[in-house]
């Protein structure tokens, strides 16, 4: 039973009402079920930041790190004991913002590590600042005219390489979610899934959304299948690019 | 905070767990058959759950679920 993965004495969760991370946690312990992987085999690394609470949650070893830095840890667990299932849980501010220049560096090297990456497009533990996957454009606390940039291509950074692995989904697409974790955890080498989540009150509140599942449903009618074989991932597709 | 033993609601079809549930509404706006409300702080199975299990499926919390259904002699 996949709740036996998760320490459910802490619950309620400390997270915010309809937040998708809760959600991704629940899909990440089904697959762990699935796979077999448990406290024995396996172990949790998350950051700083809401998405940062997650390997608490969980009845495996984890480590919470200092802001930014799962990825030299978790590349580090898995040099030292290679039989782990090393597995990274952050956000998108903690791995592409102050841990980006990690993420640069470990996706070079590639590690054999699965990393989840929780995008909600903001940092949402502080408020909902704008951060390095904000689109464009986006009205937040730190940019209320607007995001002046574009946000990090975290495709195109995972795929500078000469072997990679990208996962584009969202929280809403469930089933998807869990192959993508799946085929992410049987990868050979670094694999990154990008995975659209909502924050409904830090950011999707700000942007017009009345509730999570009207960010949900947001998710639902915006994010589609890219075409099989797809080389390239359009903005708004989900699927998975790989080489080597 | 710890929840000793989980003061779970059971109606019809739904099993809710007041503790867990944060009242986010994402059961409430998610059911295709309008089953469920929230009225006084309470997630109340109001009729119509035909058990498609979306507010199972949907809750990040896992603070709702469908129950088995009873046997003809009402057991689960």
């Amino acid at each position: 039973m996949f709740k036996d993965l998760l320490k459910l004495e802490l619950f309620p969760t400390t997270w915010c009402p309809g937040c998708g991370i809760g959600q991704l946690m629940i899909q990440l312990a089904m697959v762990m079920e699935e796979l077999g992987l448990d406290h024995t085999n396996c172990t949790i690394i998350s950051g700083v930041g809401c998405t940062g609470r997650l390997a608490g949650y969980f009845n495996v070893d984890g480590v919470y790190t200092l802001h930014g830095r799962t990825l030299p840890v978790a590349e580090a667990v898995k040099l030292v004991n290679p039989s782990l299932e090393v597995i990274v849980v952050s956000g998108d501010g903690d791995l592409a913002s102050i841990g980006g220049n990690h993420l640069l560096h470990c996706a070079r090297r590639n590690p054999n590590l699965t990393v989840l990456c929780n995008n909600n497009q903001v940092y949402g533990l502080t408020g909902g600042q704008a951060g390095p996957t904000t689109p464009r454009d986006t009205k937040t606390v730190s940019s209320p005219a607007g995001a002046p940039y574009d946000p990090v291509n975290l495709q195109n950074l995972m795929k500078a390489g000469a072997k990679y692995f990208y996962a584009k989904t969202t929280v809403y697409h469930q089933v998807h979610l869990r192959s993508c974790v799946r085929e992410a955890i049987a990868w050979p080498g670094f694999a990154f899934v990008d995975i659209t989540s909502q924050c409904i009150e830090n950011n999707g509140r700000r942007l017009g959304f009345n509730s999570a599942y009207e960010m949900l449903l947001h998710f639902r009618r915006t994010y589609k299948r890219a075409p099989e074989g797809a080389e390239t991932l359009g903005p708004y597709e989900i699927g998975i690019v790989r080489k080597g | 905070m710890a929840t000793s033993i989980a003061k779970l609601v059971e109606y019809t079809n739904i099993r809710w767990n007041p503790d867990w549930c944060k009242r986010c509404l994402i059961c409430v706006e998610a059911c295709p058959r309008q089953a469920l409300v929230l009225k006084d702080d309470a997630i109340i199975e109001v009729g119509h759950c035909d058990r498609t299990g979306l507010c199972q499926r949907l809750c990040p919390d896992l603070a709702i679920e469908v129950m088995e259904p009873r046997s003809k002699e009402g057991r689960r």
